[in-house]
């Protein structure tokens, strides 16, 4: 029987991803941003004890936002290269950790994402499963 | 061709690492083709890697050294076929087994010229990483031939010499580097290996 190294890792993982349409400031997207990932990390530090593993989130609207965490002592990892102003865009939101299961982690990030969803409205994509990878590679 | 994995548990570094790799190789006039791996249902970091400029295949919602294992195969095959790369980076999830992906690799055959294998191990983590997952970060690194030790920037000498101890219990073979892949310290050492292996 194959090892599956999610279970051999006691690991849940969870991601969403939103379109999102409405005017704001960049300043206030990454306040709710970093607010996001922050919390959903301090959520699994009060399930678990720790974080072992990593909240990232990437914004694509008008330039790109990426914010990881891995350990709340490093504190957030930020790359902003928004640009005012911001009104549609993309949101990819996930988060992978031992010890926390897929739902446990569904549930913390669903409700952590209220901080941006109370500024700008998300409309959550459809997860589609695509598992037959016809992919074509245009290369660098 | 060659086949480089960039293994390491989460939030090791794996993907920028990845990006200062491949955007220099890139510049250097080598073809890369790079796929990463997301075990979760939505994948951040094929988009982060697209947004640097290069490009890449995600494969998501698995883990590429099991339950995607076809499917790295499948895609090894249509890379090679349909781009013929210098090089091939593949980041699997933080979760995937090294050695496992390296007998997917061999068994797709593809005809690559070398398989490398890059662990990468965070400084800032590693010895709390080793008090609560020690025999699953073990395997991570048993299996590479060169392990990276990440960021440097972060720590101070004393923790990198901890982690250096750390890497050598577990593996003696390997090479070890020392790097920060944030700021690019060290790197221009992997660049080299890479390039003089393609």
């Amino acid at each position: 029987m194959t090892e599956n190294s999610k279970e051999a890792a006691d690991a849940g993982s969870f991601g969403t991803e939103a379109h999102f349409h409405g005017s704001v400031s960049k300043k206030e997207l990454v306040e709710a941003a970093r607010a996001t990932v922050i919390s959903t990390a301090d959520e699994i530090v009060k399930k678990r004890g720790i974080l072992l593993g990593h909240v990232k989130l990437f914004i694509s609207a008008n330039g790109t936002l990426k914010l990881n965490m891995v350990d709340p002592k490093m504190g957030i990892d930020m790359e902003d290269n928004l640009n005012d102003p911001v009104v549609d865009g993309e949101i990819k939101f996930m988060a992978a950790t031992m010890g926390v299961s897929d739902k446990e982690l569904e549930t913390i990030m669903t409700h952590c994402l209220k901080d941006i969803d109370n500024i700008v409205k998300l409309n959550f994509k459809k997860h589609e499963h695509e598992h037959a990878h016809n992919v074509i590679f245009e290369g660098v | 061709m060659i086949i480089c994995q960039i293994a390491g548990f989460l939030g090791s570094g794996k993907t920028t690492l990845l990006i200062k790799l491949g955007t220099t190789l890139s510049a250097n006039g080598k073809r890369v083709a790079i796929i990463v791996n997301e075990v979760g249902e939505v994948g951040v970091d094929g988009s982060v890697i697209n947004s640097s400029g290069l490009k890449s295949v995600e494969l998501a919602e698995g883990c590429i050294c099991c339950s995607l294992s076809g499917s790295l195969q499948h895609t090894l095959k249509q890379i090679k076929n349909d781009y013929d790369p210098d090089l091939i980076i593949i980041e699997p999830t933080g979760i995937a087994f090294p050695t496992k992906i390296v007998q997917l690799v061999r068994t797709a055959m593809v005809g690559e010229e070398k398989m490398i294998t890059i662990s990468l191990i965070d400084a800032f983590r590693a010895v709390s990483l080793f008090k609560e997952a020690e025999l699953f970060v073990s395997r991570q690194i048993a299996g590479a031939d060169i392990v990276a030790v990440n960021k440097i920037d972060a720590v101070d000498e004393n923790t990198i010499k901890e982690t250096e101890k750390i890497v050598k219990k577990v593996n003696r073979e390997a090479q070890i580097v020392f790097i920060s892949a944030k700021n690019g310290d060290g790197v221009d050492s992997l660049v080299k290996i890479l390039e003089e292996s393609a």
